[in-house]
């Protein structure tokens, strides 16, 4: 009967009723849209890369190393010669490698040079492979294979003719339009940086530089092991490593590290990715209080229109304490209105948030690389819906004592 | 005893000289049906609101129905209220937002323990004051001025109060309908042996009555 007074006695004033509803159903719906973004932000983020064990560069910044070889943002402070990868990708520990080689693009996107290894042994998200969308793996020395995004920006499939430049405006000078690449291969989208990268053989961008004539066309069969018999590159950007065992990763990080013949760094990518992530935290942090602030004006707003309400109720008030309604009693039904309001609210916009989610879901997807799953209700979110309800109470306590100390003085 | 006040004052400032209400000694037994008058403002409502238990007194001595309401907690009051006593005023007796049958459960609610069968004693109530049964899940509010009244007496009657105060119930009411008003309440009232104490500055009321009170005969104010 409490229940029904409350949600019977809200219902009679329809109109303000709705008005915080919607307030209150906004914020929510900032709060919790915010928290689904950022929490899936950071996962996004934190799974670019994973199953690489050290990712090695020329000696500079681990976020550098970090930006410029995972992200394609920043330039390379230097290259490795071809001779000091090998030299590590053959040692005891290492299962595989991926070289990595930066430095041209293609309608601003940028270009990769590297090997058959990158889409054996690359992993992102929960180790998830990467897949073809359709064609498959880059075979002659001229096939490219495209990010998901650049496909379908660029309105590119198997069979296309691209042609790269140096550098990396679109508007390059540098093209090198004597030799043209052939689409051979679409990825199928991640959401990590990949989706935007074209890549080609290693061999590919060392012929096309030296002029597209010193490596004849099919000069390479699928039998031919990925890392062998090319007419080897001076140098490359950097690589990444498989090991063998874990339990080896700092010691050769270490050996990288002192390599003796140049300056090289080797970096662990989930640390350097979670660094990065640290210096992200501000922003985090100002999203977070956005959406607070947000909810704490609808709250106050639902606490105004308690407020102004409890005025109009003083017939009620005399009536109900004549009924033998304790003045707690009258204290806990305006509580109680808040707190329906508040959870009404909730309802609202967690299905309204639910069912933008599922209406933007792909298309954030694919456009940010943000992948929006639908579980709302994580601890979290249970967590600040739970702070909510508390503000909502703390909000509704001035109309509540309101209500109590006319309900005490009647006259 | 119903009612007694022995050496009753009471004022709404604090430390006030001027007492609104003064009353030496008075009583109503068990059974009387009182209409006490009086000009307005002199203090009646006031009055209905101590014996209620709604309102502490400054001073003196309160009994209803054998229970010193001036020794209890404004929790307890309101305790003894729900289960003791039946209010009907002059108007407002009624949730506006609940339908007649809810507005009675409300009321039923309020009582020690409640009333699991506040639902056939409900109907039954609303029947013998002629409220049609398409009428009690309505808005309250479009019943009309006469029909709340009734549904007013079920409500104050849903406890079985042993005391039932009445606040000018039949000023916003037309001859007809406060004949039909008083007649219903007095079957309903002796049928349950209650007392009834009624407040109205309508002396051509007093043939329903026992007993006939001028405010100013209970009360000694200082002139």
């Amino acid at each position: 009967m409490f229940l029904k007074v409350a949600v019977s006695s809200l219902l009679s004033r329809k109109g303000s009723a709705v008005m915080t509803l919607m307030a209150i159903s906004v914020a929510i719906f900032v709060l919790l849209g915010i928290e689904q973004i950022r929490q899936q932000a950071r996962d996004s983020f934190a799974s670019t890369v994973s199953g690489v064990d050290l990712i090695v560069g020329a000696k500079t910044g681990s976020l550098n190393l970090l930006l410029y070889s995972v992200f394609r943002i920043g330039s390379p402070t230097d290259n490795i010669s071809w001779q000091a990868y090998r030299d590590i990708a053959d040692s005891d520990d290492v299962a595989w490698a991926i070289p990595i080689s930066l430095g041209d693009s293609h309608e601003g996107y940028r270009v990769v040079g590297t090997t058959r290894a990158f889409f054996e042994h690359f992993s992102f998200g929960k180790k998830r492979r990467l897949a073809f969308f359709e064609g498959e793996a880059f075979e002659d020395t001229f096939d490219a294979v495209l990010g998901s995004e650049v496909a379908s920006a660029l309105g590119y499939s198997v069979g296309t003719e691209i042609i790269l430049a140096h550098g990396l405006a679109s508007t390059s000078f540098t093209k090198h339009d004597n030799q043209p690449f052939v689409v051979a291969g679409v990825l199928a989208p991640t959401g990590t940086p990949v989706d935007q990268t074209i890549h080609v053989r290693l061999e590919g961008i060392e012929a096309m530089h030296a002029g597209g004539s010193t490596v004849p066309i099919g000069a390479f069969t699928p039998a031919n092991a990925p890392d062998t018999d090319f007419s080897e590159p001076e140098s490359i950007t950097a690589f990444m490593l498989g090991l063998k065992s874990r339990m080896s990763t700092f010691s050769v990080q270490r050996q990288i590290n002192q390599f003796a013949g140049e300056p090289l760094m080797a970096i662990l990518p989930g640390v350097a990715l979670s660094e990065l992530w640290q210096m992200m935290s501000m922003f985090e942090n100002v999203l977070r209080l956005i959406s607070a602030l947000v909810l704490l004006a609808a709250v106050l707003g639902m606490g105004a229109v308690l407020l102004a309400s409890i005025r109009e109720r003083r017939q009620e008030i005399h009536l109900l304490r004549m009924m033998g309604a304790s003045p707690f009693y009258l204290f806990c039904l305006v509580e109680m209105e808040a707190v329906i309001l508040c959870l009404s609210g909730m309802l609202l916009g967690g299905v309204s948030l639910y069912a933008a989610l599922f209406a933007v879901g792909d298309a954030v997807f694919s456009r940010f690389g943000l992948y929006l799953d639908a579980t709302l209700l994580t601890p979290e979110a249970a967590l600040m819906l739970g702070a909510v309800l508390l503000a909502t109470l703390a909000a509704a306590a001035a109309p509540s004592l309101k209500m109590y100390t006319s309900a005490r003085n009647i006259t | 005893m119903a009612v007694q006040l022995t050496g009753v004052q009471f004022s709404y400032e604090k430390d006030s000289q001027r007492q609104l209400l003064d009353i030496e000694q008075w009583s109503v037994e068990r059974g009387e049906r009182i209409l006490i008058h009086g000009p307005s403002g002199a203090g009646k409502t006031t009055l209905l609101n101590i014996m209620s238990g709604l309102l502490a007194c400054t001073r003196g001595n309160i009994s209803v129905l054998d229970q010193r309401l001036d020794q209890m907690s404004a929790k307890q009051r309101d305790q003894f209220r729900a289960n003791n006593i039946g209010c009907v005023f002059q108007r407002f007796n009624l949730i506006p937002y609940l339908n007649a049958m809810d507005n009675i459960g409300l009321a039923s609610t309020f009582s020690a323990g409640g009333n699991a069968q506040w639902r056939d004693e409900a109907s039954a109530l609303l029947s013998a004051l002629m409220i049609e049964e398409s009428d009690w899940v309505k808005p309250t509010s479009n019943l009309s001025m006469g029909q709340q009244q009734r549904v007013a007496i079920a409500r104050a009657l849903i406890n079985s109060p042993l005391l039932l105060i009445a606040d000018e119930p039949t000023s916003s009411l037309d001859s007809e309908n406060r004949d039909n008003f008083l007649s219903l309440l007095m079957e309903l009232i002796g049928s349950r042996d209650m007392t009834l104490i009624f407040v109205s500055h309508d002396m051509a009321l007093a043939e329903h009555f026992t007993r006939l009170e001028a405010l100013s005969d209970i009360t000694q104010r200082p002139c």
